[in-house]
């Protein structure tokens, strides 16, 4: 079995926030959404590193915007995923479902 | 308040980002210091942060990996040199001695090219392929010449051939391991 044809965990959250965000979700709304969600701190290197290996995994497309004068004139950089990234997140997803199948994580087995 | 990004930071940012998004990383720290009133603290510590996975990514695009795997490969080779000239010389009448000490060396040139095939593919970008290969390749030329004129002239045979033939695949295994790290994370 391919290894590749799985999500990273990292990239697994990054896939449903961009889900989650809709249209035209770029950097800074997707690293604040996984902060939130998760609650964890998130770099925005991280989510860029991650976006752009997805990228080049042909899971997502990105195109520049418009600059804006609050960004200092810089232009957003937007996200989309691509069909070969829903089918990775729903082999994703659907792997994990299957594992988590008439389990329940207790104190007592976790 | 001043909402501009500190300036030392935006410079080290500017440093370490690479090209494509030089508009769009920092843009949104930019806009999200103004827009969410985020303290220069926190700038920083974006910054600070986004450094391990930018630099990477920026030395790949610049093509540096490749001399600092082969930093570590050479440093490995040095390694052998120093130790094959000072104590070859002075164990050879002791052979069990010289057999572990050779097969020590050879472990050493392997590990080298296993960790600048590491490097390369970390610093290098889409590995396990060509940055390991290409260090590979420099590491057996370098290895060859310094076998053929230097110190490792006085090593055994088996020593010569095992540390040529193995250091390509090793380079090769350590681009492998580093790409299936990044795969998992």
């Amino acid at each position: 079995m391919v290894k590749g044809n799985y999500l990273g965990e990292f990239e697994h959250i990054v896939l449903l926030a961009l889900l989650r965000l809709g249209e035209r979700p770029y950097g800074m709304r997707i690293r604040q959404e996984i902060e939130r969600r998760t609650g964890r701190s998130v770099a925005i290197g991280a989510v860029y590193a991650t976006l752009d290996r997805m990228e080049r995994k042909g899971y997502v497309s990105s195109w520049l915007g418009e600059p804006t004068a609050e960004r200092g004139g810089r232009a957003k950089r937007f996200f989309r995923i691509e069909g070969e990234g829903a089918r990775a997140l729903r082999r994703s997803e659907d792997a994990l479902g299957r594992m988590r199948l008439g389990l329940r994580v207790t104190r007592s087995n976790a | 308040m001043n909402r501009n990004p500190p300036r030392l930071a935006a410079a080290l940012l500017n440093l370490i980002v690479p090209e494509e998004e030089r508009e769009s990383i920092p843009g949104d720290l930019a806009e999200e210091l103004v827009t969410e009133n985020r303290s220069r603290l926190w700038y920083w510590r974006q910054v600070m942060q986004s450094t391990r996975y930018l630099a990477g990514r920026s030395l790949r695009e610049s093509g540096l990996g490749i001399l600092g795997g082969g930093g570590v490969m050479c440093a490995g080779i040095f390694l052998i040199e120093i130790a094959a000239r000072n104590l070859l010389p002075v164990i050879t009448r002791i052979q069990p001695v010289v057999f572990g000490f050779t097969l020590t060396l050879l472990a050493v040139g392997v590990a080298s090219a296993v960790a600048g095939g590491y490097i390369a593919a970390r610093l290098g970008g889409d590995a396990g392929k060509l940055p390991p290969l290409v260090l590979g390749a420099l590491f057996v030329a370098i290895t060859g010449l310094w076998l053929v004129r230097g110190v490792g002239a006085a090593a055994p045979t088996w020593f010569r051939g095992g540390l040529i033939l193995l250091v390509l695949p090793s380079a090769f295994f350590g681009g492998r391991l580093q790409t299936q790290r990044s795969e998992d994370e």
